[in-house]
């Protein structure tokens, strides 16, 4: 159900001078309206859709207040409103009282809607909030979205904003020339570790409480025939659920699974192939010195098993490989079982079938078997019930999983800042398949990559196209692959470098700071610094090494915090928190929340 | 509720006001069909009723809450000569005695009694010896009509209420029974017996499906099996109004039950409970605070008054914390 703009405010009772009616309008959930005064009988705004639409469904972020009502006009009739929405109940007397739960969020359905109201075209919506038990706040409302079933327009402009969050069009993937067979590469790269990998796995994570990697492990290690059988199944799933969403999205996905099939099976013979070669002793070693001191942090345990794979070749029994799980891509999602709050269709259609594509179970309900709950926004029903039981997320969780093709700790997605500010624990870590984590990696991507490594990133691309031809190839030919690949080619230690190379290929890698004058400040450790450093410039930011006037950010620690400010008061003063955010989530953060 | 209303003891310093405004409100109720006419009597009554000490003079009264310019002069009337004309002309009146009389009857309201009135009917015997133009109701109110005249003493409720609750819950065990009526409000005798029964299962939200709810039928089946029911007067989905007796040495009692929605419990039992002059002043106060009550439900009012979604209420406590009315326990509910 596409969503009706609101094209400005009409009227309103009154506003307090922050929290003012406009914020409606905002599709930031952070902003939001309340009465001037404290003790005000009701408080009500008038808005004007872009359009008369007829109203289908109405969704409500509410601001302590007791009672919302919502009626309709129509601007060319004078005043007259109707109720749309007969006054709801968002708190009771002793939460009004206390102050509880004053955010609720309800979405009104069709059925909810008064009759015949709902079947007529309305382009003006009344909004009036009461609260009668609690005389000592101000009141307001949060959030409204207007729901109509009408075509999608230029109203919404093709994108809807969630937050700062932006959603993504519908399309299930962008298929563009070359990233199909990038994406391939990373199918190869999620077969199950061996036996040997594992263990080390495990050992890399004995300082993590968490067991759930082992129970990774445990599911990865499954020979490839029984994943073959696996498969079945969830293909099923899938083509039922395509029912639900139109056949342009099913189109692109179908095509999608086709090619996952291929690899599939492609995968699986390659395994094969891989055992028996197994049993004759690698050769080839890779001589980098510098990467042996990255070997000794722990952290890097990724870099750390490969580079000891390679430097050990006694050790070599089997072939090298990444100390990350891989999973097959349907089955990267295979523990979760999640629930939908807040999402309607057909974007709650696509985003369970992606999540039912990767292996996740589907419930309407929060149970006990219950893991995650993708939810729209904070304090819905669902979401209220699932607090402090499961993990919540926004939507963009699946999207982004399924986009990526890796599971990324769901942290970075909570939908509740207090859980998305706690570390991230050890078992998304672990499934953490590509995205740099640990500080000294993205160091290797600035450093080793570009400069000490140039020659063998040389030898990487060479055997990455080489690859690409053969998938080509063998695609020509039906599956008959086992001539023309020869398991050595790529049982280098090349795998967990490759995403790198095929975004820089993209010019996609991370570069959020491009542009941007930083200057870190001296009051840090020096490792600290040296950190700090190395992140701006692995982000391609401009390290400064003076004050100018065009700085952008000072990033300081807090005893100098002041000083600094007060030597240049026109450039924001940051905390060291900042980069590491950023690096943490790959983006460039607000600095907002970081600044002295 | 019970036909006829307790007069008010002599205890009361201000009885005597009390009982000839009861008196004309009833003459309101079923000979002039003047409903408000009969409100306004009833809430001065209860008015005078709650007052603790003699009303000295009309003027007195007047400045008592539903007491206005009539009502006083009435009581200036009555206290300068002993007795009211307008209540004297109602008595030498045949046609109100007449009504009266049958209206005491469950089942003939004051439109039926008039009606029989037409017909020649004065007394309750002529009634009995010609009963072909009553209703089964009504044939059953004349049956027991000595037996529903008598007060039911507050124990013999108890017992009722324990013989009632054993049997139902024999049923069920989440069966929840409340005998409401003058009995909650700790009277020492009633005219009925007026039960309200919920069920976790059952909601508003499954009132209006098709197939009938069949708990009321067995409910009402294991009572007249355990002969605790011996007469029906009408039998619904949702209420039952029959007679009941404990054992042959009782008299037969007017027994109500009715089966609310689980949601909309605490509302009955506040409605039921009464009196119907505290609901009346409770229901205006909701609405000042910009709520309607009924039965059913409690609602607040929108800006246009259109009543909103019913409110979510665990207790008879809520219905009083929402609207802003300080709690009253049910013996205090009798003004």
């Amino acid at each position: 159900m596409p969503q009706v703009k609101i094209d400005h405010i009409v009227s309103f009772s009154s506003e307090d001078p922050v929290h003012a009616a406009s914020n409606i309008l905002s599709s930031d959930s952070n902003k939001k309206w309340k009465c001037r005064s404290v003790g005000e009988k009701n408080a009500s705004v008038v808005l004007q859709l872009e359009k008369a639409s007829q109203i289908t469904a109405i969704d409500i972020g509410n601001e302590h207040s007791a009672y919302i009502e919502v009626l309709v006009s129509r601007s060319s009739s004078n005043d007259d409103y109707k109720v749309l929405l007969v006054t709801s109940c968002f708190m009771t007397p002793v939460e009004s009282r206390q102050s509880q739960n004053i955010n609720k969020v309800r979405m009104f359905t069709h059925e909810h809607l008064s009759k015949p109201e709902c079947d007529e075209k309305w382009d003006r919506v009344k909004i009036v909030c009461s609260q009668p038990f609690n005389k000592h706040v101000q009141f307001g409302l949060s959030f409204v979205r207007i729901h109509s079933n009408e075509t999608r327009t230029s109203a919404t402009g093709g994108t809807t904003k969630i937050g700062k969050f932006v959603i993504r069009p519908e399309s299930p993937d962008n298929i563009l020339a070359g990233n199909l067979f990038a994406k391939r590469k990373d199918y190869k790269d999620d077969k199950p570790p061996t036996a040997a990998a594992a263990i080390r796995n495990v050992t890399s994570f004995t300082t993590s409480p968490s067991c759930k990697p082992k129970i990774l492990n445990k599911n990865s290690n499954t020979t490839p025939k029984k994943q073959a059988n696996t498969e079945e199944p969830a293909n099923k799933n899938r083509n039922r659920d395509e029912l639900f969403y139109d056949q342009e999205d099913s189109k692109g996905s179908e095509k999608l699974e086709r090619i996952m099939k291929k690899k599939e099976e492609e995968d699986a013979m390659k395994r094969k192939m891989e055992e028996q070669v197994k049993k004759s002793p690698k050769v080839v070693v890779r001589k980098d010195n510098k990467k042996a001191e990255m070997a000794k942090s722990p952290a890097s345990s990724r870099k750390y098993d490969t580079k000891r794979k390679n430097e050990d070749d006694s050790a070599h029994t089997q072939k090298p490989k990444k100390s990350k799980l891989s999973k097959p891509f349907n089955k990267l999602l295979d523990n979760v079982v999640f629930v939908i709050s807040g999402i309607q269709n057909p974007e709650r259609a696509s985003l369970r079938s992606m999540a039912l594509e990767m292996g996740a179970k589907y419930k309407a309900d929060w149970d006990s078997t219950c893991t995650h709950l993708i939810c729209a926004f904070v304090n819905t029903p669902k979401f209220n019930q699932v607090k402090g039981k499961g993990k919540i997320v926004k939507r963009t969780w699946v999207q982004k999983c399924h986009e990526e093709r890796k599971r990324l700790p769901w942290r970075r997605f909570a939908l509740d800042k207090n859980d998305g500010n706690l570390p991230e624990s050890e078992d998304e870590i672990d499934e953490l398949l590509d995205v740099p984590e640990v500080t000294e990696y993205s160091f290797d991507v600035s450093d080793d990559e570009h400069k000490a490594e140039g020659s063998d990133t040389e030898e990487r691309v060479a055997k990455i196209l080489e690859r690409q031809k053969q998938d080509q190839s063998s695609k020509g030919n039906g599956l008959d692959v086992t001539n023309t690949k020869t398991p050595s080619i790529f049982d280098l230690d090349t795998d967990e470098e490759e995403p790198y190379l095929i975004s820089d290929n993209d010019n996609s890698a991370p570069d959020f700071f491009r542009g941007m004058k930083i200057y870190i400040d001296h009051s840090f450790e020096e490792d600290e610094f040296n950190t700090l450093q190395k992140y701006v410039k692995a982000y391609k930011g401009d390290c400064l090494d003076y004050v100018t006037n065009d700085t952008d950010v000072i990033v300081t620690a807090k005893e100098n915090s002041s000083l600094m400010k007060e030597n240049h008061p026109t450039v924001k003063c940051a905390k060291s928190r900042w980069i590491l955010k950023c690096h943490k989530k790959q983006t460039i953060l607000p600095m907002d929340e970081y600044i002295y | 509720m019970s036909k006829r209303k307790n007069p008010v003891g002599e205890e009361n310093p201000n009885y005597d006001f009390c009982n000839f405004l009861l008196e004309l409100a009833e003459y309101e109720k079923n000979v002039s069909r003047n409903m408000h006419k009969f409100s306004a009597y009833k809430k001065a009554a209860a008015t005078l009723g709650e007052h603790p000490t003699r009303i000295k003079s009309g003027d007195e009264a007047r400045k008592l809450k539903g007491i206005g310019d009539k009502i006083s002069k009435k009581i200036d009337e009555f206290l300068a000569t002993g007795k009211l004309k307008k209540l004297e002309n109602i008595h030498n009146d045949p046609k109100t005695e007449a009504i009266n009389i049958l209206t005491k009857v469950t089942g003939i309201g004051p439109a039926k009694a008039l009606s029989l009135y037409n017909q020649g009917f004065r007394t309750i015997e002529e009634l009995q010896k010609n009963p072909e133009s009553l209703t089964h109701h009504q044939k059953i109110g004349l049956k027991y009509y000595e037996d529903f005249e008598k007060k039911i003493p507050r124990q013999e409720i108890q017992e009722i209420e324990k013989r009632l609750k054993d049997l139902i819950q024999s049923i069920d065990s989440l069966y929840k029974i409340t005998i409401c009526g003058s009995y909650r409000r700790g009277k020492s005798e009633s005219g009925d017996v007026d039960t309200l029964i919920t069920h976790p299962n059952w909601t508003s939200d499954k009132v209006n499906k098709k197939d009938k709810n069949p708990m009321l039928k067995k409910i009402i089946n294991a009572l007249t099996v355990a002969d605790l029911i011996i007469d029906t007067l009408s039998l619904g989905e949702t209420k039952f109004m029959g007679a009941c007796r404990l054992d042959s040495e009782h008299p037969v009692r007017r027994l109500d039950i009715r089966l609310t929605p689980y949601d909309q419990y605490y509302c009955s039992i506040l409605y039921f409970t009464g009196s119907d002059v505290f609901n009346k002043t409770m229901r205006a106060h909701a609405v000042e605070q910009g709520f309607t009550l009924n039965e059913y439900t409690l609602r607040p009012l929108g800006s246009t008054g259109v009543p909103g979604e019913p409110i979510e209420i665990t207790s008879e406590e809520d219905i009083f914390d929402f609207i802003d009315y300080p709690y009253k326990k049910p013996e205090d509910r009798n003004a």
